[in-house]
């Protein structure tokens, strides 16, 4: 009897005393104000990789990185519409997450596309240009405006602005080399 | 499909067997079954009734103008070394190769240079074309074209040292190699220089397996000029140090067999009896069977090695090269001569005469059709390449590339009509006949499901990557889904979808975006602080200060003093500081985030 009862005691202790240990480790060398916000940095960088960068703000956020930013601080990671499903998977494994279905409140998955001003119908109001988040539009004021294909992230903002509604979200022609090809066998 | 299955049976069991038997060559190594496959009617008498037509000759004259992509293989664009107006000579140096895994161009025929910068026609059509020229910014291949003189001058002097190959080391060889731009012409184009460069080649196989319907090119090759392609697979084996060098032809080909296993039988015989069993040359027939002509297939079936997933034959210790390309290495090394003409296969019901043609790179389609004698009533689709792995010219100015084998005008005795919109495809019925033929043991219809409903990990997962594409799927699919369409598609998006670097592209213009916006609003703040300051001074000196009327309508009740205005302005000044200050703050802080 009097044995159990030394080793619950000396348990017991050695718990207490190792507790007291960690909470003194933990005021000492615990992570101090700047190292958190540098850990938050690198946490929102590693996250923003993982976005598709169309910076397109259908999350609610103003471009991939303040969504990033949200993100690691707690903001729901299903909201990315352009990203999809494999994008909220990767986040998930990133943050160690359950993986969620897309939100589709902020839009759905769809395939790639590009802008196209229909040049002829072009008033040369540059209020698309203005609501292009990477600038991919070039144009003066009432001269035609053109978008740079290579620098176009397919972010749709552009279309609401326009006042003649000349602008065109165009699938992306990246099947220009192949077409499809049936043989016919044994004619 | 019961008759497809039956002839299958016969070219794939009975019809190696009774070669066997009656003693034709080869058969002297085991071959290896090749899982799946598919024995389509091989149409290949078609362009095989005549000799090859040269170009130029009186037939067949040279085009008007040559159209010279600069990219014409895998890697990165060749630079062109010439510009507009140069007067160029045959076989001369146009574009350089960028850096070591480029390949160089050559001007096939002498003419002055017209454009260097020549947008090539979107392979796809454009439906509507005012969009044509978005597509062409799309596929970044600008072309060289050469207004051609008719003269085929070849600059004095020009003709390189012709010493026996023999005697000069492997390293100059392949530099020799690398110098006339030659890249893999069985349709990858990958360069033939940096695949001569890997070291631990045990076996070398040279590639006659010229499976695809329709195309000759290769075959006619072998019957014509079977003595230069033993001659390139002699030098190639040289380069690259093989102790074997095996070349593998499809069992069909009868000319072509007779005509490299004589040439190798005088190498043979020439060689002193010592070293006969040495020289490691021999010829193996292997089935004729869609697709045994693709490089891993054809390894498989000729080693019984199989490259796994994401490896090179290199890797294992096989090189594999096409018999045109071995040609184009006997050319550059004993002539010096640059990869400038390729064969290609002039074929299709919409021919008048399907024949087999030696013609310049760079020559528009539009030229050779004329000369085979297109009947445009008959024509329904225009292929480059043959009918299971060839894309659409739908342009008649699509040069012949280095990689082109053949050019395949369809009549609807050729080719199914294209699946679109108004000829849809039906469903999958899950029948499982492409698993069967899958010749790299996929399962395509789940990668069918998976690409139709864009689930890219799936796509991944079950092995999109290792799908060579070669249609055999497609041509058993009883329901005509055009699965190789689809598995194109799918990789296209899955490789855009993952491209970091345009992301990381994306994301410097938003950020640069933002930067300027920041800038912006700031200096918006000072200049208005500047407008003020100038009031305040014009005050001190006591200029009278005149305010822009508001409109007339609402009348000013009172006039403000001079100092009501000076105390206005200073707290906008007030403001305005504060703001730009303000600004200032979150700009640098969102700097100091970036750092």
């Amino acid at each position: 009897m009097i044995s159990m009862l030394a080793a619950v005691l000396v348990l017991a202790a050695l718990v207490l005393g190792f507790a007291w240990l960690m909470l003194r480790a933990e005021r000492l060398l615990g992570a101090d104000e700047s190292q958190n916000a540098k850990a938050t940095v690198t946490l929102t960088n590693s996250i923003n990789n993982l976005l598709p960068q169309t910076q397109c703000g259908q999350c609610g956020f103003p471009g991939c990185r303040p969504y990033a930013e949200a993100i690691s601080r707690g903001e729901n990671i299903n909201r990315c519409p352009p990203g999809g499903a494999h994008t909220i998977k990767r986040i998930a494994a990133l943050l160690d997450l359950p993986v969620v279905p897309l939100d589709t409140s902020h839009g759905w998955h769809l395939p790639k596309r590009i802008a196209s001003i229909r040049e002829h119908e072009c008033i040369g109001c540059t209020k698309c240009i203005q609501a292009c988040p990477v600038d991919a539009i070039v144009g003066a004021p009432k001269r035609m405006h053109t978008v740079i294909v290579a620098d176009c992230t397919g972010c749709d903002l552009c279309v609401d602005p326009c006042p003649v509604d000349c602008i065109d979200m165009l699938p992306l022609p990246i099947m220009s080399a192949h077409a499809s090809v049936t043989v016919v066998v044994q004619k | 499909m019961t008759r497809l299955r039956r002839s299958f049976f016969i070219t794939k069991y009975f019809k190696p067997w009774l070669l066997r038997l009656t003693g034709r060559a080869g058969w002297a190594t085991t071959l290896h079954a090749l899982p799946g496959g598919i024995a389509p009617a091989s149409h290949k008498t078609l362009s095989l009734q005549q000799k090859i037509t040269r170009m130029p000759s009186g037939e067949l004259g040279l085009p008007a103008q040559l159209i010279l992509p600069l990219r014409q293989h895998l890697g990165p664009d060749s630079v062109p070394v010439v510009s507009v107006g140069d007067y160029v000579y045959k076989n001369q140096l146009i574009a350089a190769a960028n850096g070591e895994k480029g390949v160089s161009l050559h001007a096939p025929s002498s003419g002055y240079i017209s454009s260097i910068n020549y947008a090539l026609p979107p392979i796809n059509e454009a439906h509507d074309p005012e969009r044509s020229w978005q597509q062409a910014l799309n596929r970044h291949h600008n072309a060289i074209v050469i207004d051609t003189d008719g003269k085929h001058a070849v600059r004095p002097g020009l003709l390189g040292a012709n010493v026996d190959w023999r005697v000069r080391s492997p390293d100059e060889l392949r530099q020799a190699v690398f110098d006339a731009g030659i890249c893999g012409m069985g349709g990858a184009g990958f360069p033939t220089a940096i695949k001569l460069g890997a070291s631990a080649i045990k076996t070398l196989i040279i590639n006659g397996a010229e499976c695809e319907p329709y195309i000759t090119a290769d075959e006619a090759l072998m019957r014509e000029h079977a003595a230069e392609v033993i001659e390139g697979a002699l030098i190639i084996q040289r380069i690259c140090g093989a102790q074997s060098c095996v070349i593998g032809i499809e069992a069909d080909k009868y000319q072509a067999i007779d005509a490299i296993q004589g040439v190798i039988n005088q190498i043979m015989s020439e060689l002193q009896p010592a070293n006969a069993g040495q020289a490691g040359l021999s010829l193996t027939l292997i089935p004729p069977i869609y697709p045994s002509g693709g490089e891993k297939q054809l390894i498989r079936i000729m080693t019984g090695i199989e490259v796994a997933s994401g490896k090179r034959p290199v890797d294992v210790g096989v090189l594999c090269h096409s018999v045109a390309t071995a040609r184009a290495v006997y050319k550059a090394v004993s002539a010096g001569e640059p990869l400038t003409s390729r064969i290609t296969t002039l074929t299709g019901h919409a021919l008048k005469t399907a024949v087999n043609v030696e013609v310049m790179i760079g020559t528009p389609v539009s030229h050779l059709l004329d000369f085979a004698g297109v009947q445009h009533s008959q024509l329904q689709r225009l292929l480059v390449g043959g009918p299971l792995m060839g894309y659409e010219a739908s342009d008649l100015d699509t040069p012949v590339l280095k990689t082109s084998n053949c050019l395949l005008a369809g009549s609807e005795l050729d080719i199914a009509p294209a699946v679109t919109q108004s000829n849809p495809h039906r469903d999958c019925i899950r029948c499982d006949f492409c698993a069967t033929v899958c010749p790299v043991k996929l399962q395509p219809q789940t990668l069918y499901f998976a690409a139709r409903h864009q689930h890219h990990d799936a796509s991944v997962e079950n092995g999109l990557f290792d799908c060579i594409e070669c249609g055999a799927c497609a041509v058993v699919c009883p329901s005509h889904i055009p699965l190789v369409n689809y598995y194109r598609e799918e990789k296209a998006v899955i490789r855009t979808d993952n491209d970091t670097a345009k992301q990381a592209y994306w994301q410097s213009l938003f950020e640069k975006h933002q930067q300027r916006l920041s800038v912006n609003a700031i200096d918006q703040q000072q200049r208005k602080l500047d407008k003020l300051q100038h009031k305040l001074e014009a005050i001190a000196v006591g200029e009278p200060l005149t305010k822009t009327p508001v409109p007339p309508v609402v009348a000013p009740t009172t006039s403000k003093s001079t100092e009501q205005i000076k105390q206005e302005i200073e707290a906008a000044v007030a403001r305005t500081r504060a703001k730009k200050a303000e600004l200032q703050k979150k700009n640098d802080a969102t700097q100091d985030a970036d750092k």
